[in-house]
């Protein structure tokens, strides 16, 4: 098994090397296969994050962040965030992405276990199927902080805590203010995700949202948008071409909605509302030039500050809470414009 | 006893003193596919123990009938009885049943097994643990194949075998079913003049042992060497059942083709002239051949003769560019020339028709046309398109010329028979306006009509003063076509010899070295 | 001569056209709007992305390859355009150009490598897929890049008179272009007979290096304009697009008759496989079918689509059993 992994090593290192960010990685082999704790040096990976930094002085700590993948803004900012904190108090820090891929994910968790971290910020690929990888890490006692999408109820004992935004609670913003758009109702389109729990729970506060006014409302298509832009577009044109008198789309995420705006673009009508749930850069620019109407924050750095901040309260001793909800809010123009460039 | 032995006769027959027993009778066999008759009222008859040989063009008929036979295919009428019972032959279960066993033409043996595991391969035999009994397979197959006068380990992978012991195998693991009547479909076509000695001892063993073998091929000396008798059909229809000891050659064409053809080789010898048009000068390429020397003059047929594997064809694809070789020099009318690949030797005047043309030859999913036009497309560009009707135009007056059978230019060549098939490669080939043409093998696997057609066609290349070298494992082919012939024996030229006063013997005398 | 190559064209293509009628019939009585000119112009619209990789995939298949890269070399051609556009600040005209010439240097290192070494097609272009993906990820960090310059983006939205999307606009003049090349052009010809035998094709005096080179060159180009394409529809440049794009564009030749063995293939068959495939799509959202059983349903109907034209020969299945029934009468 450790002649494998060490094997295994040596060719992610390969691939990363000819990557381009090898120089440091290298020297990691040796030690990448023992299990030093605080001692020890960043793990590598294919997709390691390659600014690791060298092992700090002794009460330094290290942390890992394995998220359920890089391509999207909103993991992107939370990286971006734990690595500026990182290195603001020097310590070390590794991203490993998984890529969507459970099994993958499954083994990176195996060798954070294997390496000795201080805390690990984990966001599950499938909360469902990830009880293994949970349980390897306590077993090396080290604290896991469940961030963004939570993992299911049985599997809760397993991490310290749960840091998210309130998905239920952005919905229902949204959900609220299309009933205040929409005073007497309308004909929408829903573009949801529903194997991820997080939007499941978006489109529940959404309808709870609509209120009183749900009934004036019909769903004339609800349809699987992949939380993707290129596979909502064609599902929205389609949707679009179907319902001549829609009123407006509600996507569960800034991708799937900036799908849906394509989409009312090309078939030159106007007048459908896009509402969206993220408010990432690119859904801020869509609520500027207004082909979103509406879109509630989600809030990956405030998730990532807050992670971090219980990581250390937690090695220092301190008792945290289970679940940390943090509220959403909705993203006006000039909210929007503070912050153009960036997540909140 | 008469020379031929109409249909429906009795079932016992005397021959010599001994009395035949009929193994096998097909009467009145009829099939069509779609409107076109391809069996129409077949006759044939089996003894025990005989080998009798089944001739016709390709395309006569014969595969068709082996397969009514086989159990492939379901006559429209007639009947088969075997060993005086009438038999519906209607799977390649009952087929087998009745101890009729086929060896096709292409090998269907799988390499990577051994020849125990392909002789039992689908009937295993298992040990009392239901395992396979490899030990007891060994020992069996090692048994057959001493029967038949087989001196190779059953332990051998087939990869590792000749084509003929390849052979061997299949005939082995036919007659493993308990077979009585075997088929063999053209076995020799490709094996060596040592190898088919091998098969003849094989199939005089299967004989004696009682087995009845319906034989396949086009070689007529192989027909008059090893059959007892011979039944031509020609179109689909029943010619006649003769002895072999009581016909001839020209009795066998005759019946085979509709008509007697009266000369099979078509050779005019003065279309010779002194312009040299390819000169080889100590061309080398390790392993394969040495120092190989030879020229081919305007209008000559010079031969290539040689065993199987003695290096004639590989000298001749490094001529052509199709492959590298080490040393020495190629001159093309006086002037040095080295081709990288084949379209360089095409474009310089040099034009192959290879050995296989399956294989190498054709692309046989594609029509007459596309095949025709592949070589010489060069000609047909018309701006940046090609002319369809330039293209059409050349392969219809290929069709003419070189009486291709074909509905028109679409047709598919896999869907033709052989000599057509090699009439096409043959078109492809003049397509390009050569002055130097390469033939390898221009005449294997073709039946005697087309043969003949394609000697005629040779020999008036030569005529208009092409060049022509041509590589034949048949020695009658090289003796009555070419003005003079190289004999190639293990990669070294071992003799250049004129026309006159050839004969087989010093042919294979040089190419044996004995 | 003209009309005689049509008829040959539908005989050739009975069994796709068979299955595109028949789910067209379907679904224009489940769907009121399936057959308005709106949505004719929308499943070209959707279909087009596909088609420009169908195109070259045919060529590729034909040829006996296969290429998987195309579908992430969309990802990262539409990326790197985007983003030197809007990042770098290059000029539009000299981003595309890049964009372009990137993918068609991955496509000719994929022809390249594919002759020179004699590597299988399979694995020298999966490998190319996971190296385009890396650079699209490498250059954006992940992030999509939004690209507000309408001028490009028109060359994904805009429409021709007003009326024709300029996608389907590209897409005819492609399949013009590439029913002339395959049938018209000894380039084309080439193709098909080293499919069909590769050694004969190589002793008939045919290129095999340049043109297996030129075949994969022209597939990473189509994978590039795609690429671009899509990144202006979008309105962005997403790194994560086009993942599985080459196994629709794989689909569409196979359903419409390119062998998977080389050697048999038509401009034609693809067009109508690509076009039941869009208009699965399409039938299916406008009905509202849940997206988790349109899998089940598009599976289903490509299988079914390519035993009926496997089986359209003259010893079909169905052929068979209607001869039967007459013979038992």
């Amino acid at each position: 098994m450790k002649k494998t992994f060490t094997t295994l090593m040596a060719l992610t290192l390969a691939a990363s090397a000819l990557a381009g960010c090898g120089s440091k990685a290298t020297e990691t082999t040796a030690a990448a296969a023992t299990t030093t704790a605080a001692e020890s040096s960043a793990p590598a990976d294919t997709k390691a994050d390659a600014e690791t930094e060298a092992p700090a002085e002794g009460g330094s700590y290290s942390f890992a962040f394995l998220p359920n993948t890089q391509n999207n803004t909103f993991q992107a900012a939370m990286n971006d965030t734990f690595k500026r904190l990182c290195q603001e108090k020097g310590y070390n820090y590794v991203c490993l992405d998984p890529d969507y891929d459970l099994n993958t994910q499954l083994s990176q968790m195996a060798d954070v276990a294997n390496q000795g971290f201080d805390a690990v910020f984990v966001i599950p690929v499938d909360s469902a199927g990830i009880r293994q990888g949970l349980e390897q890490i306590s077993e090396k006692n080290i604290p896991i902080l469940n961030v963004d999408t939570p993992v299911i109820d049985e599997d809760l004992d397993l991490v310290k805590t749960v840091i998210a935004t309130d998905a239920y609670n952005a919905g229902t913003l949204v959900g609220q203010q299309m009933a205040a758009d929409y005073p007497d109702g309308g004909k929408i389109a829903i573009l949801d995700f529903p194997s991820n729990e997080s939007c499941v729970n978006r489109v529940a506060g959404f309808l709870d949202g609509l209120g009183d006014a749900k009934d004036k409302f019909e769903i004339v298509a609800q349809q699987d948008g992949a939380a993707a832009l290129d596979v909502s577009m064609p599902i929205a044109e389609d949707i679009i071409q179907a319902n001549p008198e829609l009123d407006a789309f509600f996507c569960i995420n800034d991708p799937s909605a900036l799908g849906a705006a394509a989409a009312i673009k090309a078939s030159g009508k106007t007048g459908i509302g896009v509402y969206s749930i993220d408010a990432s850069p690119d859904g801020k620019a869509a609520i500027l030039d207004g082909s979103f109407t509406a879109v509630a924050a989600q809030v990956p750095i405030g998730i990532a500050e807050t992670a971090f901040e219980k990581a250390e309260d937690l090695l220092a001793g301190k008792e945290i809470e289970k679940e940390i909800l943090l509220p959403s809010f909705l993203v006006d123009k000039e909210k929007a414009e503070a912050t153009l460039n960036d997540w909140q | 006893m008469g020379r031929r032995i109409e249909s429906g006769s009795p079932i016992f027959r005397s021959a010599g003193d001994r009395v035949e027993n009929i193994v096998l009778q097909m009467r009145d066999i009829s099939k069509s596919f779609g409107g076109v008759h391809a069996l129409n009222g077949i006759h044939f008859e089996l003894r025990e123990g005989e080998i009798h040989a089944l001739l016709g063009e390709n395309g006569a008929g014969k595969s068709t009938l082996i397969k009514v036979l086989g159990g492939i295919y379901k006559p429209d009428k007639g009947t088969i009885t075997i060993q005086g019972k009438d038999v519906v032959m209607d799977s390649v279960q009952v087929a087998r049943e009745h101890g009729i066993g086929i060896i096709h033409q292409e090998i269907v043996l799988v390499p990577h097994l051994t020849v125990a595991e392909n002789i039992f391969l689908g009937r295993e035999l298992l040990d009392r643990f239901g395992f396979q009994d490899r030990k007891e397979m060994h020992r069996q197959a090692t048994e057959m194949l001493r029967a038949l006068g087989l001196e190779f380990d059953a332990g051998l992978k087939v990869e590792a075998l000749t084509i003929a012991q390849q052979q061997m195998v299949e005939i082995v693991k036919a007659s493993s079913f308990q077979v009585k009547i075997l088929v063999m479909d053209e076995p020799t076509s490709s094996l060596s003049d040592e190898e088919v000695e091998k098969l003849f001892e094989t199939m005089e063993r299967l004989k004696k042992q009682n087995v009845s073998i319906i034989y396949i091929s086009h070689r007529m000396e192989e027909l008059f060497r090893i059959t007892d008798r011979i039944t031509v059909i020609r179109d689909g229809s029943y010619v006649g059942t003769v002895d072999t000891k009581a016909t001839d050659t020209n009795q066998l064409v005759a019946m085979m083709v509709g008509r007697s053809l009266q000369n099979y080789y078509t050779r005019d010898y003065d279309t010779m002239k002194e312009e040299v048009v390819l000169e080889v000068k100590n061309l080398t390429k390790k392993g394969v051949f040495q120092d190989i020397n030879f020229k081919v003059r305007k209008g000559e047929i010079l031969g290539f003769s040689g065993l199987v594997g003695a290096g004639r064809s590989e000298i001749m694809t490094c001529v052509f560019g199709a492959d590298r070789f080490d040393s020495g020099e190629i001159f093309l009318n006086g002037s040095p020339v080295k081709f990288k690949n084949c379209l360089q030797a095409i474009n310089a005047g040099i034009a192959m028709v290879t050995e296989d043309r399956k294989k190498t030859g054709l692309t046989l999913i594609n029509s007459i046309m596309f095949n025709t036009t592949l070589s010489s497309l060069r000609y047909y560009v018309k701006g940046l398109l090609l002319s369809d009707k330039k293209k059409d135009a050349v392969t219809k007056e290929y069709i003419k010329s070189l009486n291709i059978k074909a509905l028109s230019p679409d047709v598919a060549v896999g869907s033709m028979s052989g000599g057509n098939q090699q009439k096409v490669v043959l078109a492809k080939a003049l397509a390009t306006k050569p002055k130097l043409l390469i033939l390898d093998e221009p005449t294997r696997g073709v039946d005697v009509g087309a043969k003949a057609e394609i000697y005629a066609i040779i020999n008036d290349l030569a005529k208009q003063g092409m060049a022509i070298v041509m590589i034949s494992s048949e020695l009658p082919e090289i003796i009555n076509m070419c003005d003079n012939v190289c004999v190639i024996k293990e990669g070294v030229k071992t003799g250049e010899l004129g026309y006159q006063g050839l004969t087989q013997e010093k042919i294979m005398k040089l190419a044996t070295g004995v | 001569m003209k009309n005689n190559s049509f008829v040959k064209m539908i005989k050739g293509n009975s069994g796709i056209i068979a299955v595109l009628v028949i789910i067209s019939v379907i679904l224009s009585f489940a769907s009121p709007v399936f057959l308005t000119a709106d949505n004719f112009l929308s499943v070209l619209r959707q279909v087009s992305n596909n088609m420009y990789l169908a195109l070259g995939m045919t060529l590729v298949i034909i040829l006996g390859g296969i290429d998987l890269s195309v579908g992430t070399c969309v990802a990262m051609c539409g990326t790197l355009t985007a983003g030197l556009m809007v990042n770098q600040r290059m000029p539009m005209g000299a981003a595309i150009a890049v964009g372009l010439l990137l993918g068609t240097l991955a496509g000719f290192l994929n022809g390249l490598i594919i002759a020179t070494f004699k590597v299988p097609a399979f694995i020298v272009t999966m490998s190319m897929m996971n190296i385009a993906k890396g650079i699209a990820y490498i250059y954006s960090g992940g992030r999509s890049i939004r690209v507000s310059n309408e001028v490009y983006t028109g060359i994904g939205t805009g429409k021709l008179f007003g009326v024709l999307p300029l996608p389907v606009v590209y897409m005819i003049i492609l399949i013009v272009v590439f029913i002339v090349v395959l049938n018209k052009t000894k380039f084309g010809t080439y193709i098909f007979a080293i499919g069909g035998n590769r050694e004969s094709a190589r002793l008939s005096g045919v290129p095999i290096k340049k043109v297996e080179i030129a075949v994969f060159t022209i597939s990473g180009f189509l994978a590039a304009f795609a690429g671009i394409v899509l990144s202006a529809r979008m309105y962005s440049g997403q790194p994560g697009v086009g993942e599985g794009y080459e196994l629709d564009a794989i689909a569409a030749c196979v359903l419409g008759g390119v062998s998977m063995t080389g050697g048999v293939g038509a401009i034609s068959g693809t067009i109508f496989g690509a076009l039941v495939i869009g208009i699965i799509s399409n039938g299916l959202n406008l009905i509202g079918l849940s997206s988790f059983w349109q899998l089940v349903v598009k599976g289903l109907i490509i299988l079914l689509a390519v035993i009926i034209d496997t089986q359209k020969g003259s010893d079909s299945i169905v052929k068979r059993i209607i001869k039967n029934a007459k013979e038992r009468a």
